[in-house]
């Protein structure tokens, strides 16, 4: 069985065209019928700079870049996901014979607006005009069908978004008071709807132990 | 004798700066292990739990059983030791998936592992 899940996670990175790619976090669980392993990998290394609150105005998502031209391939998504993970997760000390590993992994589901299982909690609480698509959940969605429908996220939307995101993570941190941040991915979705489209952003978070072991590249994928 | 005296300073010179590599050598060497050693002791019993698992696995029995629960913990924390880096979160590329396998409990209620 064990080597049935390590055999899919190597045929899963060999897919992977790059010499510049890591596995990060594997999470297995189980329901009453199935075991399942979810994976992550990691690819082509890039530096992560703080940039909040200085942000730039960005399209929500499709790595459509900056709204005034540039930054392609990136989006808003992606830009305030890497705030979270400098944030969250690359606060542990670096040492070169060193990695970190997690175990105990649990994972609370999606955070989408409007999705299960947080579909009340991303309610922006101080948001006076519901459905107008400015600041209505604490993630960024839009609904064609409501006025302001936009894909353009301003610098004051992204500082927002991401410090919904900050407060939804410490939010779920009190749920797992054992556990830390182990993974955590800022993802943007389109839904092209009949007749109208929603765009908006998903968080996933993942939270477990974090265990310090020497990494003697002993094993390889 | 001032010749003497340069010479004997010089061999003094050298002599030292000898001496001050080799103990910051020493000071490195030291460092490393200390951080060594640190490691062994604080990961307590998770790796010893995880090489215990892999060395079950290597010399497989056909008795070898174990809970739902111990089953998800040992496989997942097993792949994340031999492989994981959670702290490389420098990537421009995140590539993520899943895989499912059914299974079935014995009648003491155990998945066999062998």
């Amino acid at each position: 069985m064990y080597d049935e899940f390590e055999n899919q996670l190597s045929i899963e990175f060999a897919k992977i065209k790059s010499d510049d790619k890591w596995l990060i976090i594997v999470d297995i669980d189980y329901d009453n019928i199935n075991l399942s392993m979810f994976y992550a990998f990691g690819d082509k290394k890039v530096s992560l700079v703080k940039q909040a609150p200085y942000w730039a105005d960005w399209y929500y998502g499709e790595d459509l870049g900056k709204c005034n031209g540039g930054g392609i391939p990136s989006d808003a998504a992606n830009e305030i996901d890497k705030e979270l993970r400098v944030d969250f997760i690359a606060n542990h000390p670096y040492h070169p014979e060193t990695r970190w590993i997690a175990n105990s992994v649990i994972y609370p589901g999606p955070a989408i607006p409007g999705g299960y299982p947080f579909q009340f909690s991303l309610i922006n609480p101080t948001d006076v005009t519901p459905q107008d698509n400015k600041y209505d959940y604490i993630l960024f969605y839009c609904y064609e069908a409501w006025p302001n429908y936009h894909t353009c996220m301003s610098s004051d939307e992204m500082d927002f978004y991401y410090n919904g995101a900050v407060h939804l993570i410490s939010t779920l941190e009190g749920f797992y008071p054992n556990r830390e941040v182990v993974n955590l991915k800022l993802s943007d979705a389109k839904m092209q709807g009949h007749p109208y489209t929603v765009i908006l952003h998903g968080l996933d978070t993942r939270f477990g132990n974090w265990v310090h072991v020497l990494n003697d590249n002993t094993y390889t994928l | 004798m001032n010749k003497k005296l340069s010479i004997i300073i010089i061999l003094l010179a050298v002599l030292f700066v000898s001496q001050s590599c080799k103990k910051e050598e020493a000071v490195k060497q030291n460092d490393v292990t200390k951080h060594k050693e640190f490691l062994s002791t604080s990961q307590d019993s998770t790796i010893t739990l995880i090489k215990k698992f892999m060395s079950q696995l290597a010399n497989p029995s056909t008795e070898d059983q174990m809970s739902i629960e111990d089953v998800v913990w040992y496989i997942e924390a097993t792949l994340n030791y031999k492989y994981a880096h959670i702290e490389k979160v420098n990537y421009s590329d995140y590539i993520s998936g899943n895989m499912n396998k059914k299974y079935s409990l014995n009648p003491d209620g155990y998945i066999d592992f062998s």
